[in-house]
């Protein structure tokens, strides 16, 4: 590293503090983001902390600047932040940058909370002089200019509590930073979800919140989150355009929203829902983004497959689902053997994404398909004949396919196809037939799912 | 015909809180189960478990030591007890007299804790098999008790059962004792809020629901819930053990009823369904099996032979709303496994069922 002399050191950080006080007062959030970025590992941020790093006391220099003296309890430990980001250590970056955060949410948006105690604390920190002026200002609020800074420091919360529990779990300690970055942004949630024009940020936030309660497994934490938002309205969904420059946020956070709840829709098994979810997720996701597009289609295609619907093979291996692959030609041919391979073969893949057990269930569906086979095969030898098909006749078939069932359980499924209304006809137990219907035999699903 | 709900078919999907006995009392040692069977799992399964590594949601395995054996008499080791009364990080359901700075050895519970590393870890942080069901126990009756808002319980309950997994899983217990209280925990789960079992699975170590007993219970479930009963019972038949069967025994007449409801549905009006064959692929005996098709509301019948038949397409199948009586598991060679019922007492007795489509 090339040599930094103090005064060069001294001449970035008040360099940044200026910017920062610029981009507050000239209300700029596209100059503002960036330098709450920490984890960017932007070029200037890191000059910035190899600054830091030589010129000790960054705290008074905070202090001595006057416009920057007023954001003093955000930018001293920010500047603390960026400085222990640069070292690597990520616990400390990510306790300093939640003050910061802290802080920076109060001051701009404590006005719209109307928790009289917060205010009275807010007026003992702050000199009473800016705090009006700001009042003031927000109380013409136009742009949610602040916003967008917002976001960048929740999704900055969210990365390095990550990072920091990796480096706290790897030396041994508890890693405890996410769950509080968790009931941080659960904070800032419940003051943003509520009336006035910071609605928008409260759905940017719930997205950041799903990603946490997901990585800590507390995926039941989402439920308050989602109540919230629908009692809100925060959204109608419609209204706004997908090609619209201004709100790409705003788009960005839509699709992640109906991302998640539509994954959890899958796991709690209401695939109508889950489609309608996940498939606007997927309208909507921006064209370049394919990785966001891959990853709404590993939960999209099990629901599909569930309401009858089969995928394309050129989406299968666009996308690399190569996985899905097997399973809807097992649907196809109605191949029981091949389908109960692919889920021993990818059986943690698909455990460990949770849709394991929505494609357990589609067996039905491939047990509807071989029997139709087989009565496809009949209608063609003696089509007067090929309404009934003998309990027999399965059992063989599925021999063949290597699978050993019994008449009992292929009349068990039999029935159970009929009852589901996957098969029109019944059974004659005494003569071990299956009669079908002359009409419409193996009705569609026609979008509902299987089992329903 | 009423509508079937999307989950709450089979076995233990329950929509609301209800109350739970639980069954730690049933827990007798049927045969002597040693706390730890290296047998049980597999040299890969093994291997997997001592690796960490990053699964979809960066969720880090715990590596553990085959040696490590929990000593903690309580259901909270002492000195986190301690640390927690000193800083306040009491639940309400452990604050003693209401006091958020005081607790007891009989109100604390130990908390979930996502360290990876067992360097630091000491055997009596870690609590004893019979601690576990101990304490697990207390979290089932801590969910019978309707003292508290749902939420605040559930939260609580959901965290606490994932450190019994997590002291289960250090210790490597994989035998019966864990099964039988992993199965317990689903439960739980299923009763608190219906919540998924995808969910639930998403959890679990791939050794834990590889291995022989969770593939079972893993098995019986996939049949019960697509209702196929012949399998169901067959496997029952041939793999389980008296423990499993006591508790799998409150759901058998959830499925034996399906079961009777599909014949009924799909049959042919000329050709009534034999009582005896049925009974005998339901595992019962025929004339509970009768009984249990008036329970629900479907006339039998007697051919010219004298056997007795269930006479199909029926129309007024209907669950009772007061649940089944208890039949005792028969099988087929009544040698084979002694009637179970009288002796044992019955686990997680439901009284409410969960809806199926009725014509």
């Amino acid at each position: 590293m090339a040599y930094l002399s103090m005064g060069e050191a001294h001449r970035r950080i008040t360099d940044y503090l200026s910017r920062f006080s610029d981009a507050v007062s000239s209300q700029d959030a596209a100059v503002l983001s960036p330098l709450l970025a920490v984890s960017s590992n932007s070029a200037s941020l890191q000059s910035l902390a190899d600054a830091l790093n030589v010129f000790q006391d960054s705290n008074r220099l905070v202090g001595q600047m006057e416009r920057s003296s007023q954001l003093a309890e955000i930018l001293s430990p920010l500047l603390r932040c960026i400085q222990s980001y640069r070292l690597g250590r990520f616990a400390d970056a990510y306790v300093a940058l939640e003050k910061a955060a802290k802080y920076y949410f109060v001051f701009f948006f404590c006005l719209f909370v109307s928790k009289i105690p917060t205010l009275f604390w807010f007026m003992t920190v702050w000199r009473w002089g800016f705090f009006s002026a700001f009042l003031q200002e927000f109380r013409n609020w136009e742009t949610p200019w602040a916003m967008e800074a917002l976001y960048t420091l929740a999704l900055e919360i969210r990365l390095l509590a990550e990072k920091a529990d990796r480096e706290l779990a790897s030396s041994g300690k508890n890693p405890e930073k996410l769950q509080g970055a968790g009931s941080f942004l659960m904070r800032v949630f419940g003051a943003l979800a509520g009336k006035g024009p910071k609605r928008a940020g409260a759905l940017y936030v719930a997205c950041q919140l799903f990603k946490v309660y997901f990585k800590l497994g507390t995926v039941h934490l989402c439920r308050s989150v989602i109540r919230s938002i629908e009692t809100a309205r925060i959204f109608d969904f419609e209204e706004f355009p997908v090609k619209d420059k201004s709100t790409c946020n705003v788009n960005l956070a839509q699709v992640t929203y109906m991302y998640y709840t539509g994954r959890l829709e899958v796991y709690n098994e209401n695939f109508l829902v889950a489609d309608q979810k996940l498939t606007y997720a997927l309208m909507h996701c921006s064209p370049r983004k394919e990785t966001n597009k891959r990853m709404i289609l590993k939960y999209l295609i099990p629901v599909k497959l569930s309401i009858g619907i089969l995928p394309k093979q050129w989406l299968i291996e666009k996308y690399n689902l190569i996985e899905y692959g097997e399973v809807v030609n097992a649907l196809k041919k109605g191949d029981l053997r091949l389908l109960r391979q692919a889920l021993r073969e990818h059986e943690d893949r698909f455990l460990r994404s949770g849709v394991y057990l929505v494609l357990e269930k589609l067996e039905l569906l491939v047990y509807q398909r071989l029997i139709k086979k087989i009565y496809v095969l009949q209608k063609q030898k003696d089509p007067s004949k090929a309404h009934q098909v003998k309990l027999e006749n399965i059992v063989k078939a599925l021999k063949w396919l290597e699978l050993d069932m019994d008449i009992d359980e292929v009349e068990c499924i039999v029935a159970i196809l009929i009852y589901k209304n996957l098969i029109k006809g019944y059974i004659a137990h005494k003569s071990k037939v299956v009669v079908l219907s002359k009409q419409d035999p193996f009705p569609k699903l026609n979008g509902k799912p299987v089992g329903s | 015909m009423e509508e079937r709900t999307g989950r709450g078919r089979g076995l233990g999907l329950r929509p609301a809180r209800k109350a739970l006995n639980p069954s730690s009392s049933i827990w007798k040692p049927m045969r002597s189960c040693p706390a730890r069977d290296p047998k049980q799992i597999s040299a890969e399964a093994f291997r997997e478990r001592s690796n960490p590594h990053l699964d979809d949601d960066d969720n880090l395995r715990s590596p553990n030591s085959p040696y490590l054996v929990g000593t903690c008499p309580d259901m909270c080791p002492a000195k986190e007890r301690a640390q927690r009364e000193r800083l306040r990080d009491l639940s309400v359901f452990e604050r003693l007299n209401g006091n958020p700075a005081r607790t007891s050895p009989h109100l604390a519970v130990k908390k979930f804790c996502r360290t990876i590393s067992t360097v630091d870890i000491q055997e009596s942080d870690i609590r004893s098999p019979p601690v576990l069901q101990r304490t697990l126990k207390y979290l089932i009756n801590l969910v019978n008790s309707e003292e508290h808002p749902f939420e605040v319980v559930h939260d609580f309950v959901f965290d606490r059962t994932r450190s019994i997994r997590q002291d289960l899983s250090m210790q490597n217990i994989n035998d019966d004792q864990a099964i039988s209280m992993y199965e317990e925990m689903v439960q739980v789960h299923y009763n608190m809020h219906g919540d998924s079992l995808s969910l639930w699975y998403r959890q679990l170590s791939l050794p834990i629901l590889q291995s022989k007993k969770m593939h079972f219970a893993r098995a019986l479930i996939r049949y019960s819930q697509m209702g196929n009963y012949k399998r169901f019972f067959c496997s029952l038949e041939a793999e389980a053990s008296d423990l499993q069967l006591c508790l799998v025994e409150p759901f058998l007449n959830e499925i034996r009823a399906q079961a009777i409801s599909y014949v009924n549905y799909s049959g042919y009006k000329l050709h009534p369904y034999p009582l005896t064959h049925l009974s005998k692929i339901l595992m019962i005996k025929e004339s509970e099996l009768e009984e249990l098709c008036h329970v629900c509301g479907l006339e039998t019948s007697i051919d010219e032979a004298g056997m007795k038949t269930l006479p199909v397409k029926q129309t007024k199948f209907s669950l009772p709303k007061s649940g089944f009586r208890s039949y005792c598991l028969s099988a087929i060679d009544d040698v084979k496994r002694p009637i179970m019922c009288d002796d044992v007492p019955l686990p997680l007795r439901q009284t409410q069922f969960s809806l199926t489509k009725l014509r």
